[in-house]
C-alpha cells in the first residue's frame, strides 16, 4: 500500500488545465522538494495535494483513500498545508495563530483540552517562538513570521506538511533557519514534508527526492544527485549550468551554478 | 504554567468591557429619562418600584420611552452584528448592510408589504429576509472575487441601492395617499416604536447573537485566508453562505423595525477593533455592545436636539456616519 499518492491527476483553473496526468507516489517520513519554472504548475499541484484544488480528473490518495471524499477535519488532522505568504490579522498574537492550528483536533464548539494546549506550547518551542508568544504578527520579522505559520501547521500535527515556498522573501540565514528546522521535525517526528522551493541548491541539500516539473508535466524525478544534472537543468530550466559536488568537513552538497540562459 | 501564558491584552478586555456596560447603563437610564418631558432620576426609580405614585411619568415611561429606547438599543446590536460579519466576510473594511445595498433589498421588500399588504405587517420581517438576501447574492456576485474589492463592491452597493431606491420612491408616489411616515422611514426612526416591534425584533437579535457568537469563531479562521481555512478543515463555502444569511436576517429585521437606518454597521465595528483588536471572539460581543449604546445615545439627541421636534434617528447617524466613511476611504483603505 503506498501511504500518499498523486493518481493520474489532472487539474487547473476555470478549466484550463494545469497539471496534465501527473503520478507520483510518496514514502512516508522523506522530504519531497517540487522545483520548476514560472507556470510550470508547482503551486498547483501542491494545492491539489493539500485539498484545495479539486482535480479535474484522476485522485489524490492517503493510504488508498482519497482525500476529497473523506471528512474535512479527518483530512485536517493528517495533513496540513501551508500556501505561499499567507496573511493573517496584524494585531493577532502567536498564541492564538498556533492555537488555530488545532481547529480539526478539538473542534467548533469544545474548548480546548490538555492535548490542545500541549500541542501549541511544542510547536512554539519547536519553532523557537517562546520568547515571542505574545507578539502581534506585525511585530515579527520575515523569518519570524513564517516560523508563525509552520508553528500554527505544527500544532495542527500532521503526518504530512505542504509547503508552498516557504522561504519566499526570507534572507539566506532565515532560508537556512526554516529548512533546517524542517530537516529537524522530518528527523524527529518522522513528517513527510512536501514542499515547493525556487531555489535548485536549497532544494538539494534538504531533500530527499527531486521533482522537476515542465508546462504541467514532471520531467524529472529522483534523489537531488540525480536529478540535478546539466541536461535536466537545461530542459526545465532552459539556462546553461555546470553542476559540482562539493566537500567540506561532513558536508557534502550538489551545487548548481547557472551559466547563463540557453538560446 | 497557566499563569505565565496570560496575555496582556486581558486586562485591556475587561476595562472596556466595564466602560462598555456603564455607557449602555448610562445610556438607557438617560434615555428614558430625557425628551419632551423629562424625568427626574428619583421619579424614575419610583415608576418601577412604586408604579402608583406617578401615573403620567408610568405611562410615558412604560409605553413610550421604555419600549422604544429598548427597539433602538437592539436594532443597534442587529446592525453592528450585521456590519461585523460582513466586513470579516469580504475582508472589506467598508462592507456595512447600507453602504452594499442589502438594507436597500430589505426596505423595499418590507416596503411592499406595508403598503400593498397592509393586513399582513407580520409578514414584514420575512419579507425583508427575502429581500435582504436577494441583494446579498446580487452584490456577491458582482462584486466578490476570493475578497471584494473596495471600489467594486461600493460602487455596486451604489448602483444596487439607487435602483432599488427608485422603486420605492416609485411605490411613495403611486400610494401616497397609504404612505404615512414614510420619509421617516426611509431614513431610519424610532419614533413611535412600541412593544409590538420589540417583539418583532427580539426573536431576531436573539437568533442573530447566538449566531453570531458562535460564528466568530468561523470568523476568526476565515481572517487567515481561504486557503488555509480549508486546510485546516473548515469548509469555506458552507461557513460563508450560512454567515451571509445571518448577516443579511440581522440586517432584514433591523430595517423591518426602524427603516434604512445606516451607518451603525460600519461604524461600530471599526471602533470597536480599534479599542479590543480584531480577534472575532471580542469583536462580535463588543461590537453588539457598542452598537445598542451608539444608537441608543443618537436617539436621546434626535428627540432632544430640536425638541418639541423629534429628528429621526437615521439622520444622526448619518451626520456622524457619513465623514467617518469619508475619512475611511481618504485613508486609502485598500
Amino acid at each position: 500500500m503506498s501511504y500518499f499518492r498523486v493518481d493520474s491527476l489532472r487539474v487547473g483553473y476555470a478549466g484550463q488545465d494545469v497539471i496534465r496526468t501527473i503520478s507520483l507516489t510518496f514514502d512516508k517520513g522523506r522530504i519531497s522538494t517540487i522545483i520548476g519554472p514560472n507556470g510550470s504548475g508547482k503551486s498547483t499541484l501542491l494545492k491539489a495535494a493539500g485539498r484545495l484544488l479539486k482535480p479535474y480528473s484522476g485522485a489524490i490518495l492517503l493510504e488508498n483513500s482519497d482525500i476529497f471524499a473523506m471528512e474535512d477535519r479527518a483530512v485536517a488532522k493528517r495533513l496540513g498545508i501551508l500556501p505561499q505568504t499567507p496573511t493573517a490579522p496584524m494585531d493577532l498574537p502567536v498564541h492564538s495563530l498556533v492555537a488555530y492550528g488545532r481547529t480539526p483536533h478539538h473542534g467548533f464548539f469544545t474548548s480546548f483540552s490538555k492535548e490542545d494546549q500541549e500541542a501549541v506550547s511544542w510547536a512554539i518551542e519547536a519553532t523557537g517562538l517562546a520568547d515571542k508568544r505574545f507578539k502581534r504578527i506585525g511585530q515579527l520579522s520575515g523569518g519570524e513570521r513564517q516560523r508563525a505559520w509552520i508553528a500554527m501547521a505544527l500544532a495542527q500535527k500532521p503526518e504530512i506538511l505542504l509547503l508552498d515556498e516557504p522561504t519566499t522573501y526570507l534572507d539566506i540565514h532565515h532560508q537556512f533557519e526554516v529548512l533546517e528546522l524542517l530537516q529537524c521535525l522530518n528527523r524527529d517526528h518522522n513528517l513527510t514534508v512536501i514542499m515547493v522551493l525556487h531555489d535548485l541548491n536549497l532544494a538539494a541539500s534538504f531533500s530527499h527526492r527531486i521533482i522537476a516539473l515542465k508546462d504541467g508535466i514532471m520531467v524529472a524525478d529522483g534523489d537531488p544527485e540525480r536529478v540535478l544534472n546539466t541536461e535536466t537543468i537545461s530542459e526545465v530550466f532552459n539556462i546553461r549550468s555546470k553542476v559540482l559536488r562539493i566537500t567540506e568537513g561532513d558536508i557534502s552538497k550538489t551545487v548548481a551554478i547557472p551559466l547563463g540562459v540557453r538560446h | 504554567m497557566k499563569t505565565l501564558l496570560v496575555d496582556p491584552e486581558h486586562k485591556k478586555r475587561w476595562l472596556t468591557g466595564l466602560c462598555a456596560a456603564l455607557l449602555l447603563v448610562g445610556g438607557l437610564v438617560m434615555s428614558i429619562a430625557k425628551g419632551s418631558v423629562d424625568i427626574p432620576l428619583r421619579d424614575l426609580v419610583l415608576v418601577f418600584v412604586n408604579p402608583g405614585v406617578n401615573e403620567g411619568f408610568y405611562q410615558v415611561v412604560m409605553n413610550i420611552r421604555l419600549p422604544r429606547v429598548l427597539v433602538g438599543g437592539l436594532v443597534g446590536i442587529n446592525l453592528a452584528l450585521s456590519g461585523a460579519i460582513l466586513q470579516s466576510i469580504l475582508k472589506n473594511p467598508l462592507a456595512d448592510p447600507g453602504i452594499i445595498g442589502i438594507s436597500a433589498g430589505a426596505g423595499l421588500a418590507a416596503m411592499v408589504v406595508m403598503i400593498l399588504f397592509p393586513a399582513y405587517s407580520a409578514l414584514i420581517p420575512p419579507a425583508a429576509f427575502i429581500g435582504a438576501i436577494c441583494a446579498a447574492l446580487i452584490i456577491y456576485f458582482i462584486a466578490y472575487d476570493g475578497g471584494a474589492h473596495t471600489l467594486r463592491l461600493v460602487l455596486a452597493g451604489v448602483a444596487l441601492s439607487a435602483f432599488l431606491g427608485a422603486f420605492m420612491s416609485t411605490l411613495t408616489v403611486l400610494y401616497s395617499d397609504r404612505v404615512q411616515g414614510t420619509v421617516n422611514w426611509m431614513a431610519g426612526t424610532l419614533i413611535g416604536k412600541s412593544w409590538n416591534h420589540l417583539y418583532m425584533v427580539l426573536p431576531y437579535s436573539f437568533i442573530g447573537l447566538v449566531g453570531a457568537v458562535i460564528g466568530s469563531r468561523y470568523l476568526n479562521i476565515l481572517a487567515l485566508g481561504d486557503d488555509i481555512a480549508r486546510g485546516l478543515g473548515l469548509p469555506v463555502e458552507r461557513v460563508k453562505f450560512l454567515l451571509t444569511l445571518l448577516a443579511a436576517l440581522l440586517a432584514a429585521s433591523a430595517v423591518a423595525a426602524v427603516g434604512l437606518l445606516g451607518f451603525v454597521g460600519l461604524i461600530i465595528p471599526h471602533i470597536t477593533r480599534l479599542l479590543i483588536g480584531s480577534n472575532n471572539c471580542f469583536l462580535i460581543p463588543f461590537s453588539a455592545v457598542f452598537g445598542a449604546v451608539t444608537v441608543i445615545f443618537a436617539d436621546t439627541i434626535a428627540r432632544t436636539l430640536f425638541s418639541p421636534y423629534e429628528l429621526p434617528v437615521g439622520i444622526i447617524m448619518a451626520f456622524v456616519g457619513a465623514p467617518f466613511f469619508l475619512y475611511l476611504l481618504a485613508r486609502g483603505i485598500k
